[in-house]
């Protein structure tokens, strides 16, 4: 007879190697023991989050509105340059060429 | 046995008593296959207790398409099949260290179990057998422990694994010729 099968046919299935010793509490508590976050309360994490996005939001509209401010100031200094001042003094519209060749 | 709808519903109303029951109905199925797959008692253990945990876990997202059993045994399968490639993986100097350990004190390495339904006048020629599954490939040891030792029939071991029933077939019966092919020498001294 082939002894795979002479094997097999003396075996049974049925019995089942004991479990260690405890296993059903340590598998319990060891699943209790590590899901601390379903104790906590949810509530406090949406909480933190909604305060996250406010204050991202507060701090990216004041970031914009500086921005406008420093372009508005730029703005401003780039018209009173030299010539700017000339016209200004002297009433010069066609350029500071002008100005310069009549008091050469 | 309870309905799996029973169990479901059990687990996810948090009752610790609930967990307790569901552990002791499930676990001695759950070590034994994971113990006959490894051959080693403490990595079984071990096994046993990941799948329970993954079974906490992810039981909101079991959406019911196979029976809570197969389901159980697919997840025990694959954590058995993850421990030994983590096993094989293990570099000879991991397995050095691991074999005297940092204290100094011996580890278990070698196999140190044999089926309890095996008799004891043919504990030889088991142990013989239970070395010849260890050699076999992952995919044929796994399909021939369902059958042989779980009684699971080829049609339950197909949806436990994933695959169809003929793929079972053909992976059993590589597995019934690679085992003939060990044992024949071994048991009778002649190839048959």
């Amino acid at each position: 007879m082939d002894p795979l099968d002479e094997l097999l046919k003396t075996f049974d299935h049925t019995k089942r190697a004991p479990l260690p010793e405890g296993f059903e509490a340590k598998v319990v508590n060891k699943w209790f023991e590590m899901r601390p976050e379903k104790k906590t309360y949810p509530f406090l994490r949406y909480a933190v989050a909604a305060c996250l996005i406010i204050c991202t939001s507060l701090n990216i509209y004041y970031l914009s509105v500086q921005a406008d401010v420093a372009a508005d100031v730029t703005a401003a200094t780039t018209d009173s340059t030299f010539e700017t001042e000339l016209i200004n003094e002297y009433g010069l519209t066609a350029g500071t060429d002008a100005y310069y060749s009549s008091i050469e | 046995m309870k309905a799996d709808a029973e169990y479901i519903a059990e687990l996810k109303s948090n009752d610790r008593k609930a967990y307790a029951e569901f552990v002791g109905v499930f676990a001695s199925g759950i070590y034994n296959v994971a113990l006959n797959i490894l051959q080693r008692r403490e990595e079984a253990e071990e096994v046993a207790q990941d799948v329970f945990i993954k079974v906490f876990q992810s039981i909101d997202s079991f959406d019911g398409s196979c029976s809570l059993k197969t389901w159980l045994y697919r997840i025990t399968v694959n954590k058995s099949l993850d421990m030994l490639r983590q096993r094989k993986r293990k570099t000879p100097w991991t397995v050095f260290v691991n074999l005297f350990g940092e204290d100094g004190e011996e580890k278990e390495t070698a196999v140190d179990f044999v089926h309890p339904g095996i008799q004891m006048e043919k504990k030889e020629e088991a142990e013989i057998l239970l070395a010849a599954i260890d050699k076999l490939p992952e995919r044929q040891r796994t399909v021939f422990i369902l059958y042989q030792f779980e009684d699971m029939s080829y049609k339950e071991i197909a949806s436990t694994l994933e695959t169809s029933v003929s793929a079972v077939d053909s992976l059993m019966s590589r597995a019934k010729k690679q085992l003939r092919e060990q044992l024949n020498p071994l048991v009778y001294g002649s190839v048959r």
